[in-house]
């Protein structure tokens, strides 16, 4: 097979890369035996190899020193140090503002707190139990409670009884005259409402089923 | 004639190598490796020796300096040790190892090249007269023909000069380096034609052919 004299160099070069199959060194063997002129190509690339080889072996000849093993490995553990100081310092900076954002949040709350400001007759609406009698009593709060009249009660007795006066019971329940009956319920507004049946507490949490009215209003309204 | 012809032509078609033995890629045990993960301390040594010269050839190949060269190849020791565990078998250590290498070599140039303009503009600044630097490298060179192809190896671009360090100071094959260089292999032939063809009109220069 002929090939050219440009073909013929490029199969020169392969060579020298080895990367030349055997057929096609077949090929540029047979080609070289007969062209003076790829032959001279082929002993200036041998000789370019002869002269480089050397010459670089020569130059770069030098030992290293020999690597210490325990800078290599403390370099590496370092590498571990740093990233378990990492992780130390992110959750250091998260809990720092996590903090930082609790302290902003409260700020924020207190600063709508004191913008809206509870109106002072609002007070929490007790809650019925045992000691429920007392708190009710400590606080300036008007309930009103029904009492089912039984037969022999007075109205004087009824207003003692819960320590309010005739007339705020009369004027809840629009009565004209004193006279009350054994089948009336009456209303009985509780201001300042202070137990004085002391004697039977629970009868008052447990037999009054208080109607709760939240009043937006003034204790004394 | 023809027996003289024939010895010339079997010439051309031997190797160009000094120890084809040295070629050899030594084969890497895996255990060696995940013993290195684990952080064994003799399987790091064991795995050191075995490349550390290579590798400061590799590096004094490139930068030249061998105090740099050293530099470099601790610093590949380094960065191979903390990526290790990202290695996969598949691919040859060797080449991988020269990958790191080939890196930190050209991150030295880059560094260099800047301090080198740096030094540049000083000089013109101050006007320092710039004396002609001897270089350690003349006292190995025996002939002409040497200092031209030296002076010629040294005058080609990097890409061009590595791929002729990596296949003749390092006896490297193209597919070795094409795996270190991740450049195709096609590629590296062209380059390589290309520096041998330097050469070669190197030293015709030099007869006054060229």
């Amino acid at each position: 097979m002929q090939i050219t004299h440009e073909e013929a160099r490029k199969l020169i070069q392969f060579n020298a890369d080895e990367a030349l199959i055997s057929q096609k060194k077949a090929i540029l063997f047979a080609h070289l035996q007969d062209c003076t002129e790829c032959r001279a190509y082929a002993d200036d690339i041998k000789e370019v190899e002869s002269v480089l080889l050397p010459l670089m072996k020569r130059h770069w000849n030098l030992r290293p020193v020999p690597l210490s093993i325990n800078t290599l490995t403390a370099h590496r553990t370092s590498k571990i140090q740093t990233n378990i100081l990492l992780t130390t310092r992110t959750a250091i900076i998260g809990m720092v503002f996590a903090a930082f954002a609790l302290v902003v949040w409260q700020f924020t709350v207190s600063g709508q707190r004191t913008a809206t400001p509870m109106p002072i007759n609002v007070l929490p609406v007790p809650t019925p139990s045992t000691q429920s009698t007392s708190t009710t009593s400590m606080i300036q709060n008007c309930d009103q409670i029904l009492y089912k009249v039984r037969e022999g009660d007075t109205l004087q007795r009824i207003a003692f009884e819960f320590s309010v006066s005739k007339d705020e019971i009369m004027a809840a329940n629009n009565l004209e005259t004193e006279a009350i009956r054994g089948t009336m319920e009456l209303i009985i507004p509780l201001c300042n409402f202070t137990p004085t049946v002391t004697e039977k507490p629970t009868t008052l949490t447990t037999t009054y089923t208080p109607v709760t009215i939240p009043l937006s209003s003034t204790p004394d309204g | 004639m023809r027996k003289n012809e024939s010895t010339s032509l079997m010439k051309i078609f031997s190797p160009a190598r000094v120890n084809p033995i040295e070629r050899m890629a030594k084969a890497q045990p895996a255990r060696l490796i995940s013993d290195c993960i684990a952080g064994n301390e003799d399987a790091i040594e064991s795995l050191v020796r075995q490349y550390e010269m290579d590798i400061f050839r590799l590096a004094q190949s490139i930068v030249g300096d061998p105090s740099e060269a050293s530099e470099i190849t601790q610093e590949t020791f380094i960065a191979a040790l903390r990526a290790l565990p990202s290695y996969q078998e598949k691919q040859s250590f060797k080449a991988w190892l020269y990958t790191i290498a080939l890196n930190h070599s050209r991150s030295h140039l880059r560094k260099r090249k800047v301090m080198e303009r740096l030094r540049t503009t000083l000089t013109t600044i101050f006007r320092v007269e710039n004396q002609k630097q001897i270089l350690p490298e003349e006292a190995v060179i025996h002939n002409e023909k040497e200092r031209e192809l030296w002076n010629a190896l040294h005058q080609m671009d990097e890409p061009h000069r590595i791929v002729l360090v990596l296949r003749y100071f390092h006896e490297l094959s193209i597919a070795e380096i094409s795996a270190i260089l991740s450049v195709n292999e096609g590629t590296i032939h062209s380059r390589l034609h290309s520096a041998r063809e330097k050469l070669r009109n190197a030293l015709n220069h030099l007869r006054g052919d060229y």
